[in-house]
């Protein structure tokens, strides 16, 4: 098998497991989750033989297939595989990080009524996403895009009986759409700059040609490619949940977590950060764009870090830690470098997809989400609090866990390219640190809140966990950075200055989250009235649900009111049956000249008779 | 050869049904039932043969079939196919074939709904495969005449005003039309209907400048009426809303799009400097539908209000693709109006369904319905993503055709026609949750999902054709490229020699102007 066919392959063996499952019956549902497995699987082993070169240390040698799609002169779209490095590092992630949610799933799902669906659902995500990392050109790359969109609304309703999860899907999906509808528009400029008329083209090799030389051609264009880059963008703030479009994403933790690790943690939230990193060469013509990209990223990090502080419920915490962690590498990549923003994204995607997996555990033990309600979990589920232990390590950012390395290689970069936001950063290490050492002294340690008996796990959920853990802990050393840029990596050592204070921020922040939440309820009392304002400020997530919830209530409904009773009124009421009604007036006048009556007709004869006797005498007459 | 005469067959079997279904006695209604479907799979199964037959190389009309008949007047019979009549054809034959499958919840007057219904089909395919203007203008009018009492009979509320309304409607655009093809009649002074004739002659400059300008809206207008082209779309939610499925499903699906297809027909080949001058104002006028529309529709509380308003909006695409005269936008509109048809007539398909076993399609009295009747819900979640343009549909296909070309003519409404989008989600899955997700309502615990083949088989093959399309869109766009190439060459050819162009829209502000301008120096000269 060529390698073009095999990257073909990883793309359809999902598929083939979306097709086939429906056509699974109810009593052999277990088939069905099996199947979906083994799409995964076989995705991930062609993934892993594609890959060999890089794990043997030798460089890797890009490829481009591509079939027509849609033919008209002036507009040639095409369907194809790009695989370069960037690619190859994104499938690892999605295949590999896929492979150990879907294992976890067969069992987590297992009793559930929807479990074809879930599969199904999940195969659908997993065809999508990897559609998004193959994707040779832009067109193609929205397409699948979008697929994720319908995939994450499908599966975070899947259990679509309770409002709040059928709520969170639509909200997910109509979020998504706001962002696309910028993106679409930059896909049609980007488009238009692309080249003479006949020649366009929406290739990413092709508008890395192309692209350069329109911004060179002119001095006026620059600002036309920051609108393009920026209308990008937008699609990014949708997908990756960047702020202002990052309200779906702790409500889609009504979705089953499993869900939440691979699609709201691991990969599709960072489907966006890939989008950057794979239009980067674009991206890298605008400063201006990069900018406000990095801004956002890094107002993001720090903006959801604190919201996190506050949440009770496991998944929300960590979704919220999400957003944090995605500003993070939307960061990095504006600060212009998309490898470490892609090594933030690999090694997030273990410890995130371990958290929400071990979260996941949690909930299946207990059928609980509110971290208060739990406590002295470190006792009763030893193993799955370990390897949430080991990731928790890995988020905040300490030696030697994985985190550690992609944190301070960003924290390093905004240190020498922004110090602004530096300092931004490395206070959310502090906050990441106390948000995440709250959850692991309210819910895994202290005494036991949950009366009936926890077990573990069988081996189905466990092997996963066990599997993320190594990987969070020892991502670091395995060379990753390596993949996206041999060269640039040594190009700039890591400040010691920076790596003490992101580790002293980090310490700092156990500490307080280990004295104050270990303190005696008054305390804690007491501070919370104290700063109650504030929290209740970072409780309503600083009004934005609010704000949107005003803006589709006064302004959007009442204009679709408005537009309704326009229609009722103006248009039918007024200006049609006013029509008819003038028609049948005219009609009810021009029926008097008809009514069949002699007399009638012999009076009007008669006055006409006078009339014209009169025009042609009298008047005549006297001219 | 068994294709050569086989267009004017579209017309014949349907009619010929219609007199078959009149022998038979009113009280055998599984027959009427039968034979009506028979009779719809076969022209189903030969529009799919022609669809398979045409010749995607050329561009010109296939399938001719050229019958001398008044030829004191010019009129002949004289049928056949272009890229773009194939398309329609195969669309009418599916939907056709579909609502044929639906109607069997008619409960009364079988026999009369299923002449009607015949009658109604075939003079759609008459229409779609006319080339002489008189037999066009024919059977577009015989297309009206069944609409009437299908729906005054055989309507849900309110039906009696909306049959009227709608059939006033579409009347008086068809009267503005005809005065449009009349004139066209004595303008060409060549004594003859015939369109290709009409058509060659058009290209070396038949009709002068000044006929075109003032023939042109006769028609686009005309037209429009039954394209729903605001502000003369209000018939259209009333009308679907009262209209029995079968007869929504067609008239979304394939009635509405004679009026781009004539327009497309007539006013493209024929006039095609009034088609420049005019269409800069139906751009302006299509934003409005697709923005009103689907504002409007957000605002329903009646599902099939919500999918009239819907069609309302996405007419708006089409007559965007046509109004930027370009040929990727045209192929587009032409691939639009066929999935489009199909999405349009899921919807009421399944809306039909839904009501026949509810007794309402008030959307806050249903909720939860997803548990009941799984089937019928993935139906919808699919056609509720299809209309909101999502890719693997049909739909996107077509609506990125239309804005990638819509984009070279006209940026900025195309961008608030991307925004439309955007609503159009809203406002689907404003009705997917409302409709299909939430807790399960006890009321509605006894629903019975699809569960027969042949019930299934309607919605499924909609879905069907929907998903093979949006995945290999190079089926139809083949058939349709080089129409669509050959149509606008007339075009570039006029306009390149003709540098200055006036528009409607440009003539009127600078009319608006001068009357400001007027105003304004006037009242400050009596001042004075």
């Amino acid at each position: 098998m060529t390698a073009a066919a095999s990257a073909w392959w990883i793309l359809f063996f999902p598929l083939a497991a979306f097709l086939l499952i429906p056509l699974i019956p109810e009593k052999k549902r277990t088939l069905g989750g099996w199947l979906a497995c083994a799409g995964m699987f076989c995705a991930f082993a062609l993934t892993v033989k594609i890959a060999w070169p890089i794990f043997e240390g030798q460089p890797f040698h890009s490829f481009h297939a591509s079939i027509e799609w849609i033919l008209i002169p002036n507009l040639q779209l095409e369907f194809g595989v790009l695989i370069d490095s960037l690619s190859v590092l994104m499938l690892l992630v999605v295949t590999g990080v896929g492979s150990a949610i879907f294992y976890y799933s067969l069992e987590y799902m297992a009793q559930d009524e929807g479990y074809r669906r879930y599969f199904a659902g999940l195969s659908l995500f997993a065809f999508s996403m990897i559609g998004i990392v193959i994707s040779a050109n832009l067109l193609q790359l929205f397409i699948f895009w979008e697929l994720v969109g319908l995939s994450s609304y499908l599966l975070i309703g899947h259990w679509y009986q309770k409002n709040e999860a059928a709520d969170a899907g639509k909200k997910a999906f109509l979020t998504n759409r706001v962002g696309d509808f910028g993106f679409l528009i930059g896909i049609l400029l980007l488009w238009t700059f692309s080249g003479a008329e006949a020649a366009r083209s929406l290739n990413f090799l092709n508008l890395n040609v192309t692209i350069p030389a329109f911004a060179q051609a002119s001095a006026s264009h620059g600002i036309w490619i920051t609108l393009a880059m920026l209308l990008v963008f937008s699609g990014v703030l949708g997908k990756s949940a960047q702020f202002p479009l990052h309200v779906w994403l702790p409500d889609a933790m009504e979705g089953p977590t499993p869900v939440s690790a691979l699609i709201h943690a691991a990969t599709m939230v960072a489907a966006g950060v890939y989008l950057l990193a794979r239009t980067f060469p674009l991206f890298s013509l605008s400063p201006a764009a990069l900018e406000i990209v990095a801004y956002l990223g890094g107002f993001t990090a720090i903006f959801a870090a604190t919201q996190a502080i506050v949440q009770n419920d496991i998944k929300r915490i960590l979704a919220y830690s999400t957003l944090s962690q995605l500003g993070y590498m939307v960061m990095a990549i504006g600060l212009g470098s998309a490898a470490i923003g892609m090594y933030h994204l690999t090694t997030h995607a273990f410890f995130k997809a371990l958290l929400f997996l071990g979260a996941g555990s949690v909930i299946h033990a207990t059928h609980e989400q509110d971290i208060w309600n739990m406590g002295g979990l470190a006792k009763k589920m030893p193993v799955t609090s370990v390897t949430f232990f080991i990731a928790s390590f890995a988020l905040v950012g300490f030696w030697p866990a994985s985190g550690f390395f992609s944190k301070d290689e960003i924290l390093s970069l905004a240190f020498l390219e922004n110090k602004f936001l530096f300092w931004v950063a490395a206070f959310t290490v502090f906050l990441t640190a106390l948000y995440m050492s709250r959850l692991i002294v309210v819910a895994f340690l202290g005494t036991s809140k949950i009366r009936k008996k926890l077990h573990e796990p069988t081996q189905k959920m466990l092997l996963p966990l066990a599997a993320l853990a190594v990987l969070s802990l020892i991502g670091g050393f395995l060379g990753i950075q390596n993949i996206l840029s041999p060269a640039s990596h040594s190009s700039h050592e890591t400040p010691v200055f920076v790596v003490a204070l992101a580790t002293a921020f980090g310490i700092l922040g156990v500490l307080a989250a280990w004295f104050f939440y270990r303190s005696s309820r008054k305390i804690q009392n007491r501070f919370q009235t104290a700063f109650a304002p504030i929290r209740e400020i970072l409780v309503r997530k600083y009004y934005m649900d609010d704000l949107y919830d005003l803006l589709l209530r006064y302004i959007q409904q009442p204009f679709a009111q408005f537009l309704s009773w326009f229609e009722r009124k103006v248009i039918v009421e007024g200006l049609v049956n006013h029509t008819a009604a003038f028609a049948a007036f005219s009609g009810f006048c021009l029926r008097k000249l008809q009514t069949g009556r002699i007399q009638t007709y012999l009076s009007v004869f008669f006055f006409g008779v006078v009339i014209l006797v009169y025009c042609f005498t009298i008047a005549n007459l006297h001219p | 050869m068994i294709t050569h005469s086989i267009v004017p067959w579209f017309v014949f079997i349907p009619l010929l049904t219609a007199g078959l279904i009149l022998l038979i006695p009113n009280n055998r209604s599984r027959l009427i039932y039968r034979v009506s479907v028979a009779a719809n799979a076969l022209t189903l199964f030969l529009a799919v043969v022609v669809f398979l037959n045409f010749d995607s190389h050329q561009s010109g009309w296939q399938f001719v079939v050229h019958r001398p008949w008044v030829s004191a007047l010019g009129i002949s019979y004289h049928v056949g196919l272009d890229g773009i009549g194939v398309v329609m054809v195969l669309l009418h034959g599916l939907l056709s074939f579909c609502g044929a499958c639906v109607s069997r919840s008619i409960d009364r007057n079988i026999k009369l709904y299923f002449t009607l219904y015949s009658i109604l089909v075939a003079s759609i395919f008459g229409v779609f495969t006319s080339l002489d203007i008189f037999f066009l203008y024919l059977f577009y009018e015989m297309a009206v005449i069944p609409l009437y009492p299908l729906i005054g009979i055989w309507g849900s509320q309110n039906r009696e005003y909306a049959a009227m309304k709608l059939t006033l409607y579409i009347s008086l655009g068809a009267v503005l039309a005809l005065v449009g093809l009349l004139s066209i009649y004595l303008a060409s002074g060549l004594q003859t209907f015939d369109l290709v004739v009409l058509s060659e002659q058009a290209k070396t400059g038949l009709f002068s400048r000044q006929f075109q300008l003032w023939c042109a809206p006769l028609l686009i207008f005309g037209f429009g009426v039954i394209a729903s082209l605001w502000p003369f779309h209000s018939w259209s939610p009333i009308g679907y809303a009262a209209a029995p499925t079968a007869v929504s499903m067609l008239h979304a699906g394939v009635l509405k799009k004679l009026g781009i297809f004539l327009i497309i027909r007539l006013v493209l080949t024929l006039l095609p400097e009034g088609a420049r001058f005019w269409m800069p104002l139906v751009a302006v006028l299509c934003i409005v539908n697709i923005l009103y529309g689907a504002w409007a529709a957000m605002a329903q509380n009646d599902m099939k209000f919500v999918i009239g308003f819907a069609s309302v909006s996405h007419m708006g695409y089409a007559f965007l693709g046509i109004a930027a005269l370009n040929q990727i936008a045209l192929t587009g509109t032409v691939f639009f109006m066929f999935a489009h048809g199909i999405m349009a007539a899921l919807c009421f398909a399944l809306i039909g369904y839904i009501y026949d076993q509810t007794h309402t399609r008030i959307i806050p009295e249903l909720g939860g319905l997803a548990k009941q009747i799984p089937f019928i819900a993935v139906c919808f979640v699919m056609a509720a993503f299809a209309s909101s343009g999502l890719p693997g549909f049909a739909n996107f296909v077509s609506e990125i055709l239309i804005f990638f070309g819509a984009w070279e003519t006209y940026p900025l409404l195309t961008v608030l026609a991307i925004f439309g989008i955007v609503v159009t989600a809203t406002y689907m899955l404003r009705m997917v949750r409302h409709v299909f997700y939430g807790a399960p309502n006890p009321h509605w615990e006894k629903l019975k999902d699809a569960k027969a083949l042949m019930i299934k088989l309607p919605y499924g093959l909609l879905v069907a054709v929907l998903l093979v399309f949006g995945f290999w869109p190079s089926f139809l766009l083949n058939a349709i490229r080089p129409t669509t190439e050959a149509l606008l060459e007339t075009h570039h050819s006029i306009f390149l020699t003709q540098a200055k162009h006036d528009s409607a829209l440009s003539v009127g502000t600078r009319q608006l102007s001068h009357l400001a301008h007027y105003l304004y120096h006037g009242s400050r000269k009596e001042n004075a």
